[in-house]
């Protein structure tokens, strides 16, 4: 048999594809869908689901307006310093999310000078929906970073040019020209930091098991009663995270003006 | 130029991405339980405890409850390091009690025991369970029925397995037992032996009583002189194993004993604590009462102490001058 290009692309692909697919699918076919539907009337499940939904969300917001500033300059400047930056960026995306929880417990938790302040003021950065937000934006935002830099990239410098030269401002400039241009790629890395942030389970076990995300939640579930009790808390994780970022696409294609 | 006539993409970025993974939270109330954050009794605890205290322990108080479990080592560092600062704190090891974490006083409440949980989905876990129970180790000595244990430097359940395996050799009169069926590659770490084992990737593990039960895993039980759960086995079994850690710290082979401690008196967790070491709802979860638990270790402050109105002293008791036996607790505020 003779193999054209086609169908090794298509082969290869449909592999890769298969190794995501297959445990997921056997997560669901071993799973009741009445063992799903107890979950999802069970007010802690719910409760984990409306964190992690909303921390996940402030979590991207956050990467990206202030990702979005950084990567740009990542993507234009000529410094030397561009490299170490980078390297900055990246030491989340490095150390085991573990690892990034303790660093954060120790600088900004209990008996450090931040932490001890932050809780005399009330408004305590670990234990605390603060602390959820805080630990998925360490590990999540350098999606954002990475990806955008690289978008901002493919942006031609002489459009941006071009712009200024006819009398628009940098910011006008970024508006009208760069930000649509890089759009799609940046769109991927909100994408990206969305679903590393509503997965983020080692850094936040570490910094807020309280309240309590879906990652803690299946742990909890997992610790309890095993494996089958924590399907059905996954396959909701799933659900929720699939559901919100075909919502976030079709803001993003679908422009109302 | 054409690409640059496509205002809506900015929209995309404020307002389509952003803003609208904002809109779909704004209308959730993502401190949903902050409430009981305000006032709730913070537990830190074993993992093995997880269940019992949310389903057990939950249920007989009215004083909200918040209970984060990791394993009882991480729990003693993360308390000992202040960057836990939990109310009442219950491990599944008193000896880190004694050395890393060294409240003024702790409150033995609960026992458990080895078993050997056994996956009847499996040949060599059927095989196993079609054994005679007095000769389980049998199986386990040949290549079709693979065992599976946690790791003896991480945590206790690692050497507790060897504790109990070389009393079973002595026990069953098989001196080279735990030489034979000990392989490097059967270590895993806890929650990952657990996987491995509802899986099928193994066919039997050494685990808790509470972690079977809980479970419903099928399980194989040992004898109290082996399974470490029985006070009267202490001196002339238990204590006669032991294992050196890599760390050169020698650990003896002793009662699996649960115990407690509160960190910040209140009435709240006077009154949390009270019912957490009143074991009526341990038993059902698979853990052991002790005829004479709960006992105290060490001075506890009066408020404390006054809980314990029926205290006896007792200096024959098997574990030590300082521990005493007491009654169930009273006087819930």
């Amino acid at each position: 048999m003779k193999l054209d290009s086609a169908s090794v692309i298509m082969t290869l692909g449909t592999a890769l594809l298969a190794l995501y697919a297959i445990p997921v699918l056997a997560l669901v076919v071993s799973v009741p869908s009445g063992e799903l539907l107890i979950q999802l009337t069970d007010p802690v499940v719910l409760r984990a689901a409306r964190t992690s939904l909303f921390s996940a969300s402030v979590s991207v917001f956050i990467a990206t307006v202030f990702g979005l500033p950084l990567a740009y300059w990542l993507a234009r400047a000529n410094s030397r310093l561009k490299t170490v930056v980078l390297a900055v960026v990246v030491f989340p995306l490095v150390l085991p999310p573990t690892v990034s929880g303790m660093m954060l417990l120790t600088v900004f938790g209990p008996g450090s000078l931040v932490g001890d302040a932050a809780i005399v003021v009330g408004i305590p950065l670990t234990r605390s929906l603060l602390g959820v937000i805080f630990a998925q934006t360490f590990v999540a935002s350098p999606f954002v970073v990475v990806t955008a830099k690289a978008a901002f990239e493919t942006v031609d410098v002489r459009l941006e040019d071009a712009s200024r030269s006819l009398g628009k401002s940098r910011l006008v400039t970024a508006q009208r020209v760069t930000l649509p241009i890089a759009g799609p790629g940046i769109l991927a890395g909100i994408t990206l930091a969305f679903a590393r942030a509503i997965g983020e389970f080692g850094a936040t076990i570490m910094i807020s098991f309280y309240p309590r995300t879906m990652p803690v939640q299946i742990w909890v579930a997992f610790l309890s009663q095993g494996l089958e009790n924590a399907y059905p808390v996954a396959i909701l994780l799933l659900l929720i995270a699939a559901g919100a970022l075909m919502v976030l696409h079709t803001a993003a294609t679908n422009p109302w003006s | 130029m054409h690409k640059v006539i496509r205002p809506t993409r900015r929209e995309l970025l404020c307002s389509g991405s952003a803003g609208a993974l904002l809109g779909l939270s704004g209308c959730l109330n993502p401190r949903g339980g902050s409430a009981a954050q305000v006032t709730a009794v913070e537990i830190l605890a074993a993992g093995s405890l997880q269940y019992a205290l949310m389903m057990g322990l939950v249920q007989q108080v009215d004083v909200p409850i918040e209970v984060e479990t990791h394993g009882s080592a991480t729990v003693a560092r993360l308390v000992d390091s202040g960057r836990r600062d939990p109310d009442i704190v219950a491990l599944a090891d008193t000896a880190l009690f004694e050395t890393l974490l060294t409240p003024p006083w702790y409150v033995e409440f609960a026992s458990n025991a080895l078993v050997v949980v056994v996956n009847p989905s499996t040949d060599g876990g059927q095989h196993l369970l079609d054994t005679d129970s007095d000769r389980w180790y049998q199986p386990l000595l040949t290549d079709h029925t693979s065992l599976g244990r946690t790791d003896p430097e991480l945590d206790p359940l690692g050497y507790r397995t060897l504790f109990m395996l070389s009393l079973a050799a002595r026990y069953y009169d098989v001196p080279d037992l735990a030489e034979r069926l000990l392989q490097r590659e059967q270590i895993y770490p806890e929650t990952t032996l657990l996987s491995q084992f509802e899986t099928g990737a193994i066919d039997a593990a050494v685990a808790y009583r509470n972690m079977a039960i809980e479970r419903n895993y099928e399980f194989i039980s040992l004898p109290d002189e082996i399974n470490l759960s029985h006070p009267n086995y202490i001196t002339d079994w238990y204590a006669k194993t032991s294992y050196q850690l890599g760390n050169g710290l020698t650990i003896e082979g002793n009662l699996i004993s649960y115990a407690a401690t509160i960190r910040h008196t209140r009435d709240a967790s006077i009154q949390v604590f009270d019912k957490l070491v009143s074991n009526d709802y341990l038993t059902n979860y698979g853990f052991l009462k002790r005829e004479e638990s709960p006992s105290i270790t060490g001075e506890a402050p009066a408020t404390v102490s006054a809980m314990f109105d029926d205290v006896v002293s007792d200096h024959s008791n098997h574990k030590s001058e300082k521990m005493a036996p007491v009654g169930m607790l009273h006087g819930t505020p």
